[in-house]
C-alpha cells in the first residue's frame, strides 16, 4: 500500500470507517493510471478515458463552472473519478455536496492515486458508495426548499447507467420525502394538535399501548395493508387467527370483514372523520381500535368497538411529562402511514416475526387498493406524459373521483420495476431506512415481507405467506390465545390520575400565553420602527429600537423553543421566513432591506399570534372539561 | 472534326491519326499557358462541364469522340486567391463545428455531437484537398506562397482525423473531444494563419 493510500484511508476512517473498510477490501484490476500531457493523472475504464488525457484540470474547471451555473443549493455528484471535478467545485464554489461512487474498484483507484485528504477532512463534503446514505444525508441536510441537482460526467453515465438510474431515483425520492414531510406538517399540524387536545378527555380514560408491552414477546405479528395484492393471500389469515397478533390498517378492515376475519386491532390515525371505513354494524364490536392520539375526535366518540387502545405519536415533540402522566413512555416512530407505525409498535412489543402483507407501495393491475376496501371500483390509465389517471368510487360521491398522479418507480419483488407514486415511495423509503436501522442494531426480530406483489423492501426477507405461516406460525403451541392475552391485559388496566395532567396543561397554557404576549410586543415595536422609516428616520436614529427588537426576537425564539408543540405548529411561518431569506434578492440599500426583513418578521409573528389565540382557547376548554371529570369529594 | 475552344476562341490543332487524347491536349495547352502563368480551370465537353478532369479515365478519352471541347483558363493568381477564400470559409465552418461538437461531447450529448461529424469531416477533407490543390499549382509554377509547407500540417490533420474516428468507434468521447480541441483546432488555426499571410502579402502570384 502506498503512502497516498494510507493517508487517505486514515482521513476517511475518522469519518466513515465502514467505507474505509470496503475500500481496503477492494482491489483494482486491469486499470492503469496514465500521465496526461499536462502532467496530471488519468485512466481508462472499459477502453475509454474517464478524464482528459490532455488537461484534466481545465476539463474539471469547465465542469465545475457548469455545475455552479445551474445554481443548485445541493449538488449531488455521481462519480468521484480522480476527484478533479470535486476539487475544482470546492475551490470555485464551496458549500456542501455529496459524491456517490458506484464502483468500489474506482474508489480504490482514486484512494491509491490522488491525495484526497483535504476533501476527506472537509465536513461539508460526503463521499459514499451507499444509496441509503445518500438518501439519509439529503433528508438530514437538505431543506425542503433546496434545489437538489444531479451531475455526472459522460464516462460515468455511460459505464454505470443502471447505477445512475438507481441513484437518480434515490435522490428524487429522498428530496420528495423532505418536501412531503414539510407539506404534511404545514397542512396538518394545527388539525393534529386540535385533535389531540379534543381527544384528551377520552385518552385519559383509555388504556395506552404501553400496557401491552411484555405480553407479546416472541409472538408473530401480521401487519395487514390494503395494497392491491392483498386479495391473493388474505384468505390464509383465517388459519392463524388467535395464534398471531393481527393489526390491520383501517383501509384493510372491510376486506378482512368480507372474508369473515376480525383483526385483533385496527390501527388508525386519520385526522378527518372517516366513518365510511367502518361497517357501523355489530361487526365493529368484534374489533379493538389502536388509535393515534391525533385521530379525528369522532374515532373516540362515535365508534362502537370492543375497546380502544391509544398510541401516542412522536410527532408532537414529546412533552415527556404529559405523556408519562397518561401512562405513556413509548411513542412509535411514524413513517407517514399506520402500517409503518405498526411496524415500530411490533418491534416495541418484541413480536417475532413481524410480517407484512398487502404492503405493495405500488399500483396493481386494477388500481391502488385491494377490492372491497372503501375505494370501491377503480380504473387506471397510463398517460404518455408520465402520469397515471386513477378513478375511484368513494362513498358519498355519485361520480368516481379522478386524479392524476406522477409516476415514480420502485424495484419490484420480482426485480422488475413497479409503478408507484409519491406518498407510497415516502412510506417505502421510510421502511427501508427503518430496516437498515433495525438490521444494524443486531436485533433478532425477523422482518418478513409476505406481500404477494408490489415493491421489494430492502432489508426484509421476502417469503410467500403460506411459507411464512408454515415456518413460523403453524409450529406455535401456546395455551393462551391472542384474545386471552388482550382480555387479561385489559382487566389489569386502571385509568390515570387526572389532577397532575391538569396541572401540566396549565403550565403549557402559560407558555402559549407568554408567546402571545411576546409576539404582540415584538410586532408593536416593528410597527414603530417601520413608521419611523416612513417618516424618513435612518437606521442610526432607529438604533435603540432595533437593538430592543433583536432582544425581543431572541427572547421570543427562546420561549417558543420551550413551549409544547408550538414551534412545530409554526412550521409554515418558519418555512416562509426561510424562503424569504433564501429567495429575497438583497437590496443595495440597507434601509430598504430592513423594511423587507421587518415585514417578513411581522408576518411570522402574526402567524404565531393567531395560533396562540386559537390554542389558548382550546387549552382553557380542555382544562375545564378535565376538571369536570375529576371525582369530587362529597 | 472536333471543335476545340480556349476561352471562347477557336483553337487550331492537328489530329492526323485521329488518336489524340484529351489528356494530351490538356498537357499541350498547359505547356503553352505556363509562361503566361495560366492554367486550365474548366473543361466543357459537348455542353457539359467535365468532372474529375484529373482522372486517367477522362484523360484517356479520344478527342475525336466528341463534337466540341471548350477550355476555360484562369491565372494562377486568380485560382490561388479563389482557393484561399474557399479555405477561409471552410475554416470558419470547421471552427464552429469543432466548438459545438466538443461542447456536446463534454456534456454527454454524444448523439448530437456525432450527428455533426459527417459534415465536419467532409469540410476537413475539402479543406485538405483545396489547400493541396493550391499548393500543387503554386509548386507547378515554381512560385512560393506559404511561409511553410501546408502539406505537413495537412498530413498531421489527416492522421488525427483517423485517431478521432478510432476513438469514436471505441466510445471514448473524452478522447475525441480532446483530439478535436487540442490537436485539430491548433492545426486549423495554423493553416488559417498560413492562408491569411498568403493572401495579405505580395507573395500571391
Amino acid at each position: 500500500m502506498n503512502e497516498i493510500f494510507l493517508a487517505n484511508i486514515k482521513a476517511l476512517e475518522k469519518r466513515d470507517s465502514s467505507l474505509a473498510k470496503t475500500i481496503k477490501e477492494s482491489a483494482v484490476s486491469g486499470i492503469d493510471i496514465e500521465l496526461t500531457k499536462s502532467g496530471q493523472k488519468t485512466f481508462k475504464y472499459n477502453g475509454a478515458y474517464f478524464h482528459s488525457s490532455y488537461d484534466p484540470l481545465k476539463e474539471a474547471d469547465r465542469q465545475a463552472l457548469d455545475v455552479a451555473d445551474k445554481g443548485w443549493d445541493f449538488p449531488m455528484f455521481f462519480g468521484l473519478g480522480l476527484a478533479y471535478l470535486i476539487t475544482a467545485y470546492i475551490k470555485n464554489t464551496g458549500g456542501q455536496l455529496i459524491v456517490y461512487e458506484p464502483s468500489n474498484e474506482l474508489l480504490r483507484l482514486a484512494f491509491e492515486s490522488v491525495d484526497l485528504t483535504d476533501i476527506l477532512k472537509n465536513e461539508e463534503v460526503f463521499i459514499t458508495n451507499d444509496l441509503w446514505m445518500v438518501g439519509s444525508i439529503i433528508k438530514a441536510r437538505a431543506l425542503p426548499i433546496d434545489t437538489v441537482g444531479i451531475y455526472t460526467t459522460p464516462p460515468y453515465r455511460k459505464n454505470f447507467s443502471d447505477e445512475f438510474d438507481s441513484y437518480t431515483h434515490a435522490v428524487t425520492n429522498a428530496q420528495g420525502v423532505n418536501r412531503g414531510n414539510l407539506q404534511t406538517e404545514v397542512a396538518s399540524n394545527e388539525i393534529w394538535f386540535e385533535n389531540f387536545l379534543k381527544n384528551m378527555p377520552h385518552m385519559v380514560k383509555l388504556p395506552p399501548l404501553d400496557i401491552l408491552s411484555d405480553n407479546f414477546k416472541g409472538i408473530p405479528l401480521v401487519i395487514v395493508g390494503a395494497g392491491p395484492s392483498l386479495d391473493k393471500n388474505i384468505h390464509l389469515l383465517k388459519k392463524i387467527k388467535g395464534k398471531a397478533l393481527i393489526i390491520a390498517a383501517l383501509t384493510a378492515y372491510k376486506p378482512l370483514v368480507e372474508i369473515g376475519l376480525y383483526p385483533d386491532f385496527v390501527i388508525a390515525m386519520e385526522k378527518i372523520d372517516i366513518s365510511e371505513y367502518f361497517t357501523d354494524t355489530d361487526e365493529d364490536k368484534e374489533i379493538r381500535l389502536l388509535l393515534g392520539d391525533l385521530s379525528h375526535p369522532s374515532m373516540f366518540t362515535d365508534r362502537k368497538v370492543k375497546n380502544t387502545f391509544v398510541y401516542f405519536s412522536s410527532f408532537l415533540g414529546k412533552d415527556a411529562k404529559l405523556n408519562a402522566l397518561m401512562g405513556n413512555t413509548f411513542q412509535p416512530i411514524a413513517g407517514g402511514s399506520v402500517t409503518t407505525v405498526a411496524l415500530d409498535i411490533g418491534r416495541y412489543l418484541a413480536c417475532d416475526p413481524i410480517i407484512f402483507i398487502g404492503q405493495d407501495h405500488a399500483y396493481g393491475k386494477g388500481g391502488s387498493h385491494v377490492k372491497g376496501s372503501v375505494y370501491g371500483e377503480q380504473s387506471m390509465q397510463l398517460n404518455k406524459d408520465g402520469l397515471v389517471t386513477l378513478g375511484v368510487s368513494y362513498p358519498g360521491y355519485d361520480e368516481p373521483i379522478v386524479q392524476d398522479h406522477a409516476i415514480r418507480w420502485l424495484k419490484g419483488i420480482d426485480g422488475e420495476r413497479v409503478m408507484s407514486r409519491f406518498d407510497w415511495v415516502n412510506f417505502h423509503q421510510w421502511i427501508v431506512d427503518y430496516m437498515k436501522y433495525h438490521n444494524d442494531s443486531g436485533s433478532s426480530i425477523r422482518m418478513i415481507n409476505s406481500t404477494q406483489g408490489g415493491a421489494y423492501i430492502d432489508g426484509m426477507v421476502h417469503m410467500p405467506l403460506s411459507e411464512t405461516i408454515e415456518r413460523y406460525i403453524d409450529t406455535i403451541d401456546r395455551r393462551e390465545s391472542i384474545e386471552d392475552i388482550l382480555c387479561r391485559v385489559e382487566g389489569s388496566f386502571s385509568p390515570c390520575d387526572i389532577g397532575p395532567v391538569i396541572d401540566e396543561l396549565k403550565e403549557i397554557l402559560a407558555g402559549y400565553k407568554l408567546v402571545l404576549k411576546l409576539s404582540n410586543a415584538s410586532n408593536k415595536r416593528i410597527s414603530r420602527i417601520l413608521k419611523r422609516c416612513e417618516k424618513g428616520a435612518n437606521m442610526t436614529q432607529s438604533q435603540k429600537d432595533l437593538t430592543a427588537f433583536v432582544k425581543d426576537e431572541t427572547r421570543l425564539l427562546e420561549v417558543l423553543d420551550s413551549v409544547y408543540f408550538l414551534k412545530t405548529l409554526a412550521a409554515k411561518a418558519a418555512y416562509d421566513l426561510q424562503r424569504h431569506i433564501k429567495e429575497d434578492v438583497a437590496s443595495s440599500n440597507a434601509q430598504d432591506q430592513l423594511v423587507k426583513d421587518m415585514g417578513a418578521t411581522r408576518k411570522k409573528n402574526q402567524c404565531l399570534i393567531e395560533l396562540c389565540r386559537h390554542f389558548v382557547d382550546l387549552f382553557v376548554e380542555l382544562i375545564k372539561e378535565l376538571d369536570d371529570q375529576q371525582p369530587r369529594e362529597v | 472534326m472536333t471543335e476545340l475552344y480556349i476561352d471562347g476562341s477557336i483553337l487550331e490543332y492537328e489530329d492526323t491519326e485521329g488518336d489524340s487524347t484529351i489528356g494530351e491536349c490538356i498537357d499541350s495547352i498547359n505547356a503553352d499557358l505556363f509562361k503566361h502563368k495560366r492554367l486550365i480551370f474548366k473543361i466543357i465537353v459537348d455542353g457539359e462541364e467535365a468532372k474529375k478532369t484529373d482522372s486517367q479515365e477522362f484523360k484517356a478519352t479520344h478527342i475525336r469522340d466528341h463534337k466540341v471541347i471548350d477550355f476555360t483558363t484562369i491565372t494562377l493568381a486568380e485560382i490561388t486567391l479563389n482557393g484561399i477564400n474557399v479555405c477561409k470559409d471552410i475554416i470558419l465552418y470547421i471552427t464552429k463545428g469543432i466548438a459545438t461538437i466538443t461542447e456536446n461531447l463534454r456534456a454527454g450529448a454524444d448523439a448530437e455531437a456525432f450527428r455533426l461529424f459527417h459534415p465536419l469531416f467532409d469540410s476537413l477533407n475539402e479543406l485538405v484537398a483545396t489547400i493541396t490543390a493550391v499548393d500543387t499549382n503554386i509548386e507547378h509554377f515554381n512560385e512560393v506562397l506559404f511561409k511553410s509547407s501546408p502539406s505537413k500540417l495537412c498530413d498531421q490533420l489527416v492522421k488525427h482525423l483517423g485517431e478521432i474516428l478510432k476513438s469514436r468507434d471505441a466510445g471514448d468521447t473524452i478522447l475525441v473531444a480532446d483530439l478535436l480541441e487540442y490537436e485539430v483546432s491548433p492545426l486549423i488555426e495554423e493553416l488559417e494563419r498560413l492562408l491569411l499571410n498568403a493572401s495579405s502579402t505580395d507573395e500571391t502570384p
